[in-house]
């Protein structure tokens, strides 16, 4: 016999609804449970003193009195501070659907996210941001050493790869103005330059292109800066250009050039 | 290890032709063998006037023969009428190995010289000419750095990488195969440019021309005009954008090409032969 069955049972058997050979049954079964009979009377006891107690019966004026009460109360303040409530509450306004608990949702992913990013262990963030910076430098050194390498292809390889908006640094623009300056081949001269030309909001980088004019003998190399110089509108530009037409020596075409370029800066 | 220099002048194995009129020029004639044969070397020829002509062959060595471009004034000269041109053994040839590093001297400062080359099939050059002169190139595999200020430069069934400019002179390239990552540059300012590529070249090109005009018969897709701009976001200043330069793709795209004439028409075409 379960717990649940014997509590049925004792319950029924206070209640005194059991015929007189069962009740005397399960008060043989209770006993052989465990359960003293001083306890069982107990319960009787205690049974037959709740069946006494007297509940009262609600008046008719208690009815009456409710009544007024609960209309007095939505006559005056009850419904308004139910209203109240209602406007105070910015998911209930009527009129704006569930918008605003769908932004209140969203609005918790976020700040869950944010509060989950700011937990993340710092050592994580930082070794991430450690290796990235790594694999900059490392990009830089290798870039650094193609730069310096003998060969002219892998030195223009070194430049097209500074294209690359990533591996832009001080670094990086100091070697392109060596490299417009002295490179051996005019190929990666001009090549840097054009890396360069695309910096050239850098007023450092502006300074650097104008200084190098007068530095550049290959007429290929004198002519791009010269385009160039006309579509940054570099005014700085026209003097060593006018230096430059002054060698009797100047081909022909790259002097008519120099002219015009001069012409239309000043 | 030792590094191994070799210096060769030519005086020594000269082969002085009899001065007879009418008759080639005397040539001198140098072998220089290489301290690590069968490797790939580089030939580096800063020439001042004539012409350097390389081409590739089966030996190990490299073989330099320097003719002097003949009597000053030419045939034109009626004072030398009937009279033989005496050589005076100025070509002043001489060469130095290093480490497979062979570099070419002559006395072309001042006489315009002729020089014409072997070299193993896997070789870089490394090749200018200053004046009076063409540079040609033949059957070589490797990289090539090619600089003719005033004259042409023509390679022919090359293989490699190869950054050649001219002032004056047409560049005329045809490339048997281009190895991935490597760049080609050709820039001219009066020359035109012409290269023929393998039919199944992945390039992106990017060229220019002010005066002439381009032509292929690859489909090249022509992207976007590349602007040289920063970025808007970056930009305090004024925008700036050469809108000059064309951007496109052969094939799937991959080495940079750059191809640049200020004055000459730029052609860029297929290879008929297809690969060899």
């Amino acid at each position: 016999m379960s717990d649940k069955k014997t509590e049925r049972l004792v319950s029924e058997l206070l209640k005194g609804r059991l015929p007189s050979g069962k009740e005397a049954r399960i008060k043989a079964s209770l006993k052989k449970k465990g359960m003293n009979p001083g306890r069982l009377a107990e319960y009787e006891k205690l049974w037959d003193a709740l069946a006494e107690e007297r509940v009262p019966e609600p008046s008719e004026a208690m009815s009456v009195r409710f009544r007024q009460a609960l209309d007095e109360a939505k006559k005056t303040g009850w419904r308004s501070e139910t209203e109240g409530a209602a406007a105070r509450n910015p998911f209930r306004r009527p009129g704006l659907g569930p918008a605003p608990r769908w932004a209140f949702g969203f609005s918790l992913v976020v700040i869950g996210w944010f509060v989950g990013y700011q937990l993340t262990p710092r050592p994580e963030r930082s070794r991430l941001e450690a290796l990235n910076a790594e694999m900059r430098d490392m990009k830089t050194a290798i870039f650094l050493t193609k730069m310096e390498s003998a060969s002219a292809s892998e030195r223009m390889s070194a430049v097209h790869y500074a294209e690359d908006a990533a591996a832009w640094d001080d670094t990086v623009r100091e070697a392109l103005v060596r490299a417009l300056n002295s490179d051996a081949n005019a190929n990666v001269r001009l090549t840097a330059l054009e890396t360069l030309t695309r910096r050239s909001n850098d007023p450092r980088v502006r300074e650097a292109l104008v200084q190098s004019i007068e530095r550049q003998e290959s007429p290929l190399l004198v002519l791009a800066l010269a385009d160039v110089m006309l579509a940054l509108d570099e005014k700085r530009a026209a003097e060593p250009f006018r230096k430059m037409i002054a060698d009797p020596a100047l081909y022909f075409s790259v002097r008519q050039r120099l002219e015009e370029t001069i012409r239309k800066l000043t | 290890m030792s590094i191994r220099t070799v210096v060769l002048i030519a005086a020594a194995v000269a082969f002085l032709a009899p001065a007879v009129p009418g008759q080639n020029p005397p040539s001198e004639q140098i072998t220089i063998p290489l301290s690590l044969p069968g490797q790939p070397g580089t030939l580096i020829v800063p020439h001042g006037r004539g012409s350097v002509i390389v081409t590739g062959y089966d030996g190990a060595a490299v073989i330099v023969k320097a003719s002097p471009a003949g009597p000053a004034g030419g045939d034109a000269d009626q004072g030398a009428r009937g009279l033989a041109w005496v050589a005076t053994g100025e070509t002043r040839l001489s060469a130095m190995e290093d480490g497979n590093t062979v570099t070419v001297i002559t006395n072309s400062a001042s006489k315009t010289i002729d020089l014409r080359i072997l070299v193993p099939r896997r070789f870089n050059l490394k090749l200018s000419v200053k004046d009076n002169g063409r540079i040609e190139v033949d059957g070589v595999t490797g990289e090539m750095e090619i600089n003719n200020l005033n004259g042409s430069v023509r390679l022919d069934r090359v293989t490699g990488a190869a950054l050649v400019n001219t002032v004056d002179g047409d560049i005329v390239c045809r490339f048997d195969r281009i190895p991935p990552g490597l760049p080609l540059a050709f820039t001219s300012v009066y020359g035109k440019i012409d290269v023929t590529f393998p039919s199944d070249a992945d390039l992106t090109i990017r060229m220019k021309t002010d005066q002439g005009s381009i032509f292929s018969d690859f489909d090249i897709a022509v992207g976007p005009r590349k602007s040289l701009s920063e970025p808007a976001e970056k930009a305090g200043g004024r925008r700036v954008t050469l809108e000059d330069w064309t951007s496109g793709r052969i094939g799937k795209g991959g080495n940079d090409v750059r191809l640049q004439s200020y004055e000459g028409n730029i052609y860029i075409r297929k290879s008929k032969a297809g690969r060899p």
